[in-house]
């Protein structure tokens, strides 16, 4: 791995955290004496990588093969690149794009950032369980149950427009889910609805890992309020982070449930993502080669943001 | 142990519950395939009876998801894991599935079917390609527009017989403090509904020829369609384009929205919502706005299918020249609660009576749906291009050449495949 | 001034969160034909045992929801083993390229799930897994390794290696090692991960709906889709009951196993 990343480009800085494996700290001669010549010990990831091997990666390159098709479901035509010269050329290309790049910031940012103001405003807090449990439990209900629920909120009947009509904001009152932009940013925060108590949760946890003896000296050399936050509460957090920025990625693409039941990506296609335009041709179209490119595009846009991210932020997880 | 005594669990487990796959029925019972499991029921009872007059049984099976279904189906026409018999559309998507050639043609039964009076003969063009029958109706949904009797009364209504009939009623319960009619983007498909039922008002010879690729969405007969649309509009006579035909059949209960344009197949949600068909609720056929035109009407109906490659496909065969029977077709319109396209079948319901009843005094002329004409992959954009319309009413130009342009380059793509 | 201004945004945090869960509740108390398609904001009756029971039988939401939990609980668990072994040998073991091993494990959990619907689809045909439940356990056991793996994988890097080292000298056996030392030592965080990837399990709708048409192999979530279709329609309220009872056992298990899959996630983000 290293060679490649190398290989890719001078600019990354290594900023090498020793890691220690024991396996290869305590000598080759002891571990090659049993199960452990570096062979052997793949034994251990065998299972896994079957599954993932058999189950995911390879179905993941058959789509990649198949994208150079055209195939209709019945009969298949090698046409190389065309699939991906015509996805360049799609007019829905570029709404799909930026709705994706919406969803993909608005699922780090919106969960990621209430999650933490939740979490650190309800740290200490009296009623402060509670408040977390409420906002946790929605994480328990499905996709498919939440984008039933939120129907309810945001169509032009629904709740959210009746709240405004009876508080005397009627004037704000609109269809939510019928223009874009504000269907695909209803949509995201009905998944930040959805998202948000775990990443309280996970944060607290972080919260009450922090030493206390870190905070109160920071207490008594006058750091309070926000470069307490800044420069204590944060920096202790990162290991978290990168547990809940991991998430949020994972989730960002469960966004699909969400889509699907509200607007199947419209009303005209206004709130299509990438995942969604894929699907569309792949399984409403039959453009099943078409389909397996623009998926093969959104993977490489998600490979490489969390790529990109993990790599600096997990200590091992290169070289 | 420990980790033996959880292998061995899982493996017991995984081993104990995993059934064997479909592969094929025992003899004496079909497997049919359906995207709707409210048809599980139906089947069911249709094949009782079939088991008494047949000697064939038939199990429902349902893959609930209609985009799955698709895929299924087309993915396994090729091979022999395909299922013996199913659901699917009828008009240019069955078009679509007979050329590839892995459905059994089903000419004799229709004819000895017709002979019979088994079956309304003017359906047959909505299974055909290339004059030969591919596929037996399954049930008959008429087109109409649902209206609660009692708010009706109310405002010293009845049923609209003329367009101007139409017309009035809508402003008279838009003055009264309701919705008058029903439109939607909701589930993409709806947009189609107000192009479709108002341009079969119309002019239906246009529509019919529109739809099969002889005309123009350019033509002037489109636009006025159109702008029919656009004055409804104008008027404020749509309910908010995001409500769902669940809500609006609420609506219509509960007297808040006036009519609601759609499928008989709809019945259950105004049940659901408390509705009694025949009862507070009952239905009309749009009249014609053009009093010269032949009357007309829309309907839908699926496709049963045998596919050529199932394992018990010989049973299938037989089991499908027994659908139209008297008998069969009765019990599952009558558990369905639909319109039946065999003649001879009594209405399922008093609604259902009445629009057939209509449909036969008037003589009117059964055009297919907007989703089944025309090739699957131009439905498939122009009902959003449609939904465009519906969302920006004034940009109705504007969307009839884009639908144009797609209606070109569709009709090439489906012509030239219809050479090879 | 500040503590006022945190317990207001908290209070409206709360607000926020509840008012969607209300209407959730209210709605699934209205009889189906109360329902006059607009949300209700008061209880109009009390009809939720109907509703569930409608939902319950009719969509056939009780049949699949014992599949489901044989899915989750099994898939859940295997995911959970598998994904151990796999991280013991990345963190720990002289694998060579761990990083790249990591990868690859963990790339399952990158690509969008529909990339491998029509592959697999076609796999399934051809292998006779179509329809079956050893099928749909295959493939959700495997969907829910990548992020299991990378779950544990993050909680063994913080083992000292030392605890290895020191049982590598006395002469244990990596299989000894692993079942002795790690699993024990992680048991919490092993168990969090078990939670994340029974919810998954438990949620998923769209390799349900692909891989699977029988009813008693269909997992719960498309049992609940069942409940709004052509012919059909049971109506929000009964769709909303049904929602609810897809929730409870995520629920449950949350509820239940806070405390331990509270220390679970504090011992893998450490």
């Amino acid at each position: 791995m290293s060679e490649t990343l190398s290989a890719a480009g001078p600019i990354r800085v290594k900023r090498r955290i020793p890691t220690r494996t024991p396996g290869q700290a305590s000598g080759a001669a002891t571990a090659r004496g049993r199960l452990g010549s570096p062979a052997g010990s793949l034994v251990w990831a065998a299972p896994a990588l079957a599954f993932v091997g058999v189950l995911l990666v390879y179905p993941f390159f058959r789509s990649v093969y198949g994208s150079l098709f055209e195939d209709n479901g019945f009969t298949s035509e090698f046409i190389g690149l065309d699939n991906y010269v015509r996805l360049a050329e799609d007019p829905i290309l570029g709404r799909s794009l930026i709705n994706t790049v919406m969803w993909v910031a608005g699922t780090l940012l919106l969960p990621v950032v209430a999650g933490l103001l939740i979490a650190v405003a309800t740290h200490r807090m009296r009623l402060g369980n509670l408040a977390q449990l409420v906002i946790v439990l929605p994480y328990a209900i499905s996709g498919a149950s939440t984008a039933v629920l939120w129907k309810f909120m945001l169509t032009s009947d629904g709740a959210v427009n009746q709240v405004l009509g009876a508080v005397g904001l009627g004037s704000l009152a609109q269809p939510w889910l019928l223009e874009w932009p504000q269907n695909t940013v209803s949509l995201i925060v009905a998944g930040t609805w959805q998202a948000t108590g775990i990443n309280v949760v996970l944060f607290t946890i972080g919260l009450r890992a922090i030493p206390r003896d870190i905070v109160e000296a920071a207490h008594l050399d006058g750091v309070s309020g926000w470069s307490m936050f800044r420069h204590i509460t944060l920096p202790q957090l990162r290991a978290m982070t990168v547990v809940v920025v991991g998430m949020a990625i994972v989730n960002s693409l469960k966004a699909f449930d969400l889509i699907w039941v509200l607007t199947q990506g419209g009303p005209s296609r206004s709130s299509e993502t990438l995942a969604l335009t894929m699907y569309r041709e792949a399984f409403r179209l039959f453009h099943v080669g078409y389909g397996s490119a623009v998926a093969l595009v959104l993977s490489v846009i998600v490979v490489a943001a969390s790529w990109l991210y993990l790599r600096r932020q997990m200590p091992g997880a290169r070289d | 142990m420990n980790r033996r005594g959880l292998l061995a669990a899982a493996g017991a487990a995984a081993l104990t519950t995993a059934c064997g796959t479909a592969a094929g029925q025992p003899p004496g019972e079909v497997a049919l395939h359906g995207d709707n499991a409210s048809w599980g029921k139906p089947i069911a009872a249709a094949g009782r009876r079939m088991k008494s007059t047949a000697g064939i049984g038939l199990v429902p099976q349902v893959i609930p998801s209609l985009e799955s279904f698709e895929q299924i189906v087309k993915s396994s026409l090729r091979t022999s894991k395909t299922p013996d018999m199913l659901k699917y559309w009828s008009g240019y998507r069955l078009q679509d599935l007979a050329r590839t050639g892995g459905i059994i043609e089903m000419t004799g039964h229709w004819e000895r079917a017709e002979a019979r009076g088994w079956v309304y003969p003017e359906l047959r063009s909505a299974f055909t390609y290339k004059n030969r029958v591919w596929a037996l109706p399954m049930n008959l949904a008429y087109w109409v527009f649902f209206y609660n009797t009692e708010v009706f009364a109310e405002h010293d209504l009845e049923a609209p017989q003329t367009w101007e009939d139409f017309l009035a009623a809508c402003k008279r319960l838009k003055s009264a403090g309701i919705t008058p009619l029903h439109a939607t983007t909701d589930g993409r498909w709806p947009a189609f509904i107000w192009f479709m039922e108002v341009l079969v008002r119309q002019d239906p010879r246009f529509y019919q020829d529109l739809m099969n690729g002889r005309e123009s969405y350019t033509d002037p007969r489109a636009v006025r369609a159109m702008r029919t649309i656009v004055s409804f509009f104008d008027n404020d006579w749509f309910t908010p384009m995001d409500m769902s035909h669940d809500d609006a059949a609420a609506g219509v209960v509960h007297g808040k929205v006036g009519m609601m344009p759609g499928g008989t197949f709809l019945t259950p949600s105004l049940q659901a919502a408390g509705g009694k068909p025949g009862g507070n609720v009952d239905a009309f056929v749009l009249p014609m706005a053009d009093a010269r035109a032949r009357p007309s009407m829309i309907f839908e109906s699926s496709a049963l299918v045998c596919t050529s490659k199932g394992p018990d496909r010989k049973e299938a065969v037989k089991a499908a020249g027994q659908w139209l029977h008297p008998r069969v077709a009765e019990a599952f319109a009558h558990t369905l609660q639909d319109g039946c396209p065999n003649p001879r079948v009594e209405p399922a319901n008093p609604m259902v009576d009445g629009i057939a009843r209509t449909a036969r005094r008037k003589r009117l002329w059964m055009l297919n749906r907007f989703w089944e004409q025309g090739p699957p992959e131009l439905v498939e954009s122009t009902v959003d291009d449609l939904a465009g319309f519906l969302l920006d009413p004034p940009s109705y130009r504007q969307v009839l050449r884009t639908m144009q342009e797609r209606a070109d380059e569709a009709w090439q793509v489906w012509r030239e495949a219809e050479k090879v | 001034m500040g503590r006022a201004l945190r317990n207001m945004f908290v209070a409206g945090c709360v607000l926020l969160w509840l008012i969607p869960l209300y209407l959730l509740i209210v709605n699934a108390l209205t009889p189906a034909g109360g329902y006059t398609g607009t949300p209700d904001w008061a209880p109009r009756g009390f009809a939720i045992l109907d509703n569930l029971s409608i939902a319950w039988s009719e969509a056939g939401i009780g049949q699949s929801f014992l599949v489901s939990l044989l899915y989750s609980v099994v898939c859940g668990s295997v995911a959970v083993l598998v994904a151990a072994m796999a991280a013991f040998a990345v963190v720990v073991l002289p694998v060579p390229r761990p990083a790249f091993w990591f990868w690859l494990i963990y790339s399952g959990t990158l690509f969008p799930l529909q990339m491998f619907l029509a592959p697999l689809f076609g796999l399934y045909a051809d292998a006779n897994l179509y329809d079956t439940r050893l099928g749909l356990m295959l493939v959700y056991a495997a969907w829910a390794v990548p992020f299991a793996f990378f779950l544990i994988r993050n909680q063994m890097t913080t083992m000292p290696p030392e605890v290895t080292e020191a049982a590598m000298l006395d002469g244990a056996s990596f299989r000894r090692i692993f079942w002795r030392i790690h699993v024990p030592l992680m048991s919490s965080g092993l168990g969090a991960a078990f939670i994340f990837q029974f919810t998954a399990v438990w949620n998923d709708l769209l390799l349900g709906i692909t891989l699977s048409r029988s009813p008693e192999v269909q997992p719960v979530m498309a049992a609940l889709t069942t409940l709004n279709s052509a012919y059909g329609s049971s109506g929000p309220p009964v769709i909303l009951a049904g929602a609810l009872i897809v929730s409870v056992p995520t629920l449950l298990v949350f509820l239940l196993f806070r405390g331990l899959f509270l220390r679970g996630v504090t011992a893998i983000a450490r």
